[in-house]
């Protein structure tokens, strides 16, 4: 089946098709590309969500209940799970899905693992388009799940509606809270595991060093997940009503375009930095005839 | 366009509950630089199915410890047969008696690999038999 005609199957909502098409994505297949022109103009319903925070926080299991509140309510829920790729050998392997397996036969989930292949700010680059196609496919809520670096990983609260930053009780002290980063970028800090010992504690410093809305939940026992979904939707219809979300949407938009652009300078400067003169220039270095910088600065004009 | 990668589905049918076997070779494939996915164990058919589809795999393995292998597999292949999957390459592992492996093969699994194979023959065989899409 051709890149069109995906499109055509994925606006009457079949599942093989969108797989397919964000397979196709994923590959930054041009012909599937051009083809998301006819999904763009069916997009805008759905309520997009970053989920991001440090690894082993539960970005995964939260997002597992949370999608239960979702389709408490007859709603469509898109997921998106990022991944990292190895550095090494390319291979990755894709283990959010597994906390989330018990949807996997509700028609009104579709939950898609992805992995960053190389991607520069470590999300995927066919992100933005997957969530075109989760989008016109008629999902009402999506979900991205980061891969978790923690402290500087911004570029999801640029590619959705409303993020949220899920930390453990253990995340450190008011130092730590203290620090730029993701806690300035984001609308929602959640302490997820508040079932352990400190919790309490963590809550409080949190609350004291943000101003943030903050809020303590727990996916293994269940507690206080309902209240978070209350008040992602508060946000979002806060953020609809002053047409804050008509920015950010734009946003979205022009963090796209940037990114997309700014892949395309990295893979020619790859191609620069194979170049054979490259390699003479590390050679001087290794035998103490030039330094580094002297090295970057020559190399600088050549860009 | 990106380089093609090809993907993977580790899957657990039924109701055994040791999943050395499958994450073993999980981290095999994830390291030979397929993109690997594992369903977890006590996995049904339509589980299977269902994230096969979803995630859009060009590979399924199937691992089955507790003797009902024959009875899954058979389900797990005609659901793909019913839900239009193609191009899938399936593969087997597990404690699995010789005499059954014929009529595995029939359903459309193209290998079975016994409890012993080396990690590695099981990555050459999906390297030389996977359709990238």
């Amino acid at each position: 089946m051709t890149p069109k005609q995906l499109t055509q199957k994925i606006l009457k909502k079949d599942r093989l098709s969108l797989a397919r098409f964000i397979t196709l994505l994923e590959n930054r297949d041009t012909k599937a590309i051009e083809a998301l022109g006819d999904l763009y103009p069916k997009t805008g319903k759905a309520i997009r969500i970053g989920i991001t925070g440090p690894q082993g926080v539960g970005k995964s299991s939260l997002l597992n209940q949370l999608i239960k509140e979702v389709t408490k309510q007859k709603k469509k829920v898109g997921v998106l799970a990022i991944d990292p790729s190895s550095a090494l050998h390319g291979g990755a392997f894709l283990g959010d899905r597994i906390r989330m397996q018990s949807h996997t036969l509700n028609k009104n989930v579709f939950i898609r693992s992805m992995a960053t292949r190389h991607n520069h700010k470590g999300l995927s680059s066919a992100l933005h388009d997957a969530m075109t196609a989760l989008d016109a496919f008629g999902c009402d809520v999506i979900f991205i799940e980061t891969i978790g670096i923690g402290q500087d990983e911004i570029a999801i609260s640029q590619l959705t509606d409303l993020s949220m930053l899920v930390l453990s009780p253990d995340f450190g002290d008011k130092f730590q809270a203290l620090k730029s980063g993701l806690t300035e970028t984001c609308d929602l800090l959640v302490v997820n595991k508040i079932d352990l010992p400190k919790s309490k504690q963590a809550l409080a410093t949190l609350k004291e060093m943000t101003y943030l809305p903050v809020l303590g939940v727990s996916s293994k026992k269940g507690t206080q997940i309902s209240v978070l979904y209350k008040k992602i939707i508060q946000q979002y219809d806060a953020l609809k009503k002053s047409k804050v979300l008509d920015f950010r949407r734009t946003n979205q938009q022009k963090a796209a375009i940037r990114e997309k652009l700014e892949e395309t300078l990295l893979s020619n400067f790859n191609q620069f930095w194979k170049d054979k003169k490259i390699q003479l220039e590390i050679d001087r270095l290794l035998q103490k005839k030039k330094n580094p910088n002297q090295i970057t600065k020559k190399l600088s004009t050549k860009l | 366009m990106q380089a093609k990668k090809i993907k993977a589905l580790i899957a657990k049918p039924g109701l055994d509950g040791h999943d050395r076997g499958a994450i073993a070779v999980s981290q095999a494939l994830r390291d030979a630089g397929m993109e690997v996915l594992y369903t977890g164990i006590r996995q049904t058919p339509q589980h299977i199915v269902e994230t096969a589809i979803q995630e859009d795999v060009d590979v399924l393995g199937l691992s089955c410890l507790s003797g009902a292998h024959m009875s899954l597999f058979k389900e797990v292949t005609s659901l793909l047969k019913k839900n239009k999957v193609k191009g899938l390459l399936i593969f087997a592992g597990g404690i699995i008696p010789d005499d059954d492996i014929p009529k595995i093969k029939k359903m459309g699994i193209k290998q079975v690999f016994p409890p012993g194979s080396p990690l590695s023959e099981i990555v050459s065989f999906i390297q030389k038999s996977a359709q990238k899409k």
